[in-house]
């Protein structure tokens, strides 16, 4: 049963085709990578799901589902501490204990422990926990996430997807959008990988022309390099 | 509700950002010392270097044999200026070019014997710099002006000679002529004896020398008339002034111009920059999908630019309160004109942030938008040429500084049209917060 589908969505920026009619479907709980390379369209889809830009054509069922965005900068107040942030947010979200929502989310993003340091004063590892916590401050079954770990260190990158799996873990929905092959391997159930604004494919990362013990890296470009050498 | 919230949010935001709190309470303190401290007082009067070449002891003037004290005369040289003695001509030279003096003016060694003459007209010499064609102009406005009180003066004494004259012609007296003293009879002398002397006179001639007695009063009447006569020569034509229009005072123009100025800097720097630090690292595009309206953000920056213009404009005006009397019973007239002016420019800022997209450029085109406009609104008529006057007119029609000092000025003097300027902010605060709707819009890319 799809909690949420894409049905020929199209977006243009002027000539430029950013997304050239994507039509997909989202499970309960499936972890979802929406991978290509740089200017594939991946920011435009997850922005168009997320409602802050709208598609020229094409339509999106949500089937109920409540949606959670966090965008690819830690979009949060660095003035306000953690817990002012999210408590703001709870309370623009009509969240109706707006301090309890805020605590309860500090132990589910690990930063109990900085509640009253400002945002401005945390790691990138732990603004970006942040930014997916005021993405979560409204209790959504699906999150959606922005190239959550483009700015981060390896072990930050470690310790988010820690936090991103364990949310999977109680039945959160997940799309993220990524080109590191290497997170789509290791942490995707399923890969809507684009290529110019066309969704050329959308299965299992593992079937992707995926041969054992040759690098996952190396099957993802291949793949798009035949596809591109079929279209010439 | 939840515009109460942002509000809450970016006073918090400011209070913690100590440079821009300390900067806005600091900034309209100052403005209003220093404009206070610049009106409240009266202006310092040119120094002037005066150059007296006459002998101290041959400053007496005779001029139909009344005796005048040179330094009497010229007196009011002395009046409207701080006026230095100095020794001679080279120093007078020497403090104009140092600057110490604006200008200098010299009394020449002769120019005793200029007045006395009936012949010639009094000379003195003006010494100033014209490298500056602002301070030229300046200074030949001061020494014209030191001229008109001397010369009145002079005039006056000179006229009270005249009719002295006057009056020994009408009544008779004596009068000293190459030494001797002569009787003079006088019109009425003549008038009066005529008609004595008449029997003894021919029969065929009485005819004339009654003509003679009449033209004899006819000339004593018409004297009569010399004193006015002889005051409007000196004055021929005297200004009469009818201001037309409710007059406002320098002191309130001052307070008007400051207090528009610190508001619309703040009003423009705040709300372009949080509007534009709202755009920074996508959090428009959080705020927009579905947490808040477009026209929430944008009604909360215009109210937060608003309320801290709001702020700076009633703190200016109760500081120049300390230098300059302000009507405090008419402050339900200026108080809700600082508020409307505070909302305009906050609208004005806000639109800038919403169309720049980030902090330094909404910052940057904040001060080259409103530096120049502010300027071009105090720009008066006759000023420029008319052509260019009608430009800045339509061009300050779009911003609200012009519409927003007159609109203050209404409130702090009596009598003067708020209705017009109300409309056009009223106006301009509905089209620029269009604007800004628009601009955010794109910039969010909806």
């Amino acid at each position: 049963m799809p909690v949420l589908e894409g049905r020929e969505l199209v977006r243009t920026y002027g000539d430029l085709t950013a997304l050239a009619g994507a039509t997909f479907a989202v499970e309960a709980g499936e972890v979802v990578a929406v991978a290509g390379p740089n200017g594939s369209g991946k920011t435009t889809l997850l922005s168009i799901l997320a409602g802050v830009q709208s598609p020229d054509g094409g339509e999106i069922d949500m089937h109920g589902s409540r949606l959670g965005w966090v965008p690819q900068r830690a979009a949060v107040y660095g003035k306000l501490t953690v817990r002012e942030n999210l408590k703001l947010f709870a309370r623009l979200e009509g969240v109706g204990d707006p301090a309890a929502a805020a605590d309860a989310m500090l132990g589910r993003i690990a930063l109990a422990d900085r509640a009253d340091t400002r945002a401005e004063e945390l790691s990138g590892g732990m603004r970006q926990r942040l930014s997916i916590g005021v993405g979560l401050i409204s209790d959504p079954t699906i999150l959606l996430l922005d190239e959550p770990t483009a700015a981060l260190d390896p072990l930050q990158r470690e310790r988010l997807w820690e936090l991103l799996t364990s949310l999977a873990e109680h039945g959160i929905t997940i799309l993220f959008s990524t080109h590191a092959a290497n997170e789509v391997e290791a942490h995707a159930t399923r890969v809507l990988l684009l290529d110019a604004g066309t969704l050329v494919y959308d299965g299992a990362p593992m079937s992707l022309g995926h041969v054992p013990g040759r690098h996952f890296e190396a099957a993802f470009v291949d793949f798009i390099r035949t596809r591109r050498d079929e279209d010439l | 509700m939840k515009l109460r919230f942002l509000l809450a949010k970016d006073l918090l935001l400011l209070r913690r950002t100590p440079s821009i709190a300390i900067l806005l309470a600091l900034y309209p303190a100052l403005v209003a010392v220093l404009i206070g401290l610049a009106v409240g007082r009266p202006p310092a009067k040119p120094r002037v270097a005066i150059v007296n070449q006459v002998p101290a002891d041959e400053r007496i003037l005779d001029v139909g044999g009344k005796k005048f004290d040179l330094d009497k005369l010229i007196e009011s040289l002395y009046k409207n200026v701080d006026a230095v003695d100095v020794k001679d001509r080279a120093a007078a030279v020497e403090q104009v070019q140092s600057g110490d003096a604006v200008a200098a003016v010299v009394i020449p060694k002769d120019i005793v014997d200029q007045l006395e003459s009936p012949l010639a007209q009094g000379k003195i010499e003006a010494i100033f710099d014209a490298s500056d064609p602002v301070r030229k102009s300046y200074v030949e406005t001061t020494i014209k002006g030191l001229l008109v009180d001397t010369n009145a003066e002079l005039t006056r004494r000179f006229s009270g000679v005249a009719l002295d004259y006057m009056d020994l012609i009408v009544d008779g007296g004596s009068i000293r002529i190459g030494g001797r003293t002569v009787e003079l009879m006088g019109l009425e002398g003549g008038e009066k004896l005529l008609p004595k002397i008449l029997p003894y006179i021919p029969a065929q001639q009485r005819a004339e020398v009654a003509k003679l007695a009449e033209s004899f009063r006819l000339a004593r009447v018409g004297s009569q008339y010399s004193d006015e006569l002889l005051n409007r020569v000196g004055e021929p034509i005297k200004l009469t002034e009818k201001p037309i229009g409710t007059s406002s005072s320098l002191p309130s123009l001052a307070v008007a111009v400051a207090v528009c100025v610190s508001a619309m800097f703040v009003a423009l720097l705040l709300g372009a920059g949080m509007l534009a630090y709202e755009q920074e690292d996508q959090m428009l595009q959080r705020l927009l999908r579905g947490l808040v309206k477009r026209r929430t953000i944008v009604n909360e920056k215009i109210l937060l630019a608003g309320l801290c213009a709001l702020v700076v404009g009633t703190v200016m005006v109760v500081a120049f309160g300390f230098f300059i009397d302000i009507r405090w019973q008419r402050a339900w007239a200026w108080w809700p004109a600082v508020i409307g002016a505070s909302v305009a420019f906050g609208a004005a800022g806000v639109a800038i942030g919403a169309v720049s997209g980030d902090v330094r450029a909404a910052s940057l085109a904040s001060f080259m938008l409103g530096l120049p406009l502010a300027a071009a609104a105090l720009v008066p008529e006759g000023a420029i040429a008319d052509s260019m006057y009608s430009l800045l007119q339509a061009i300050n029609s779009l911003f609200p500084f012009k519409p927003a000092l007159e609109l203050v000025r209404a409130g702090l003097t009596p009598g003067r049209d708020a209705l017009v300027p109300s409309l056009h902010l009223l106006v301009l605060i509905f089209a620029y917060g269009l604007l800004a709707n628009f601009a955010v819009k794109r910039r969010a890319g909806a």
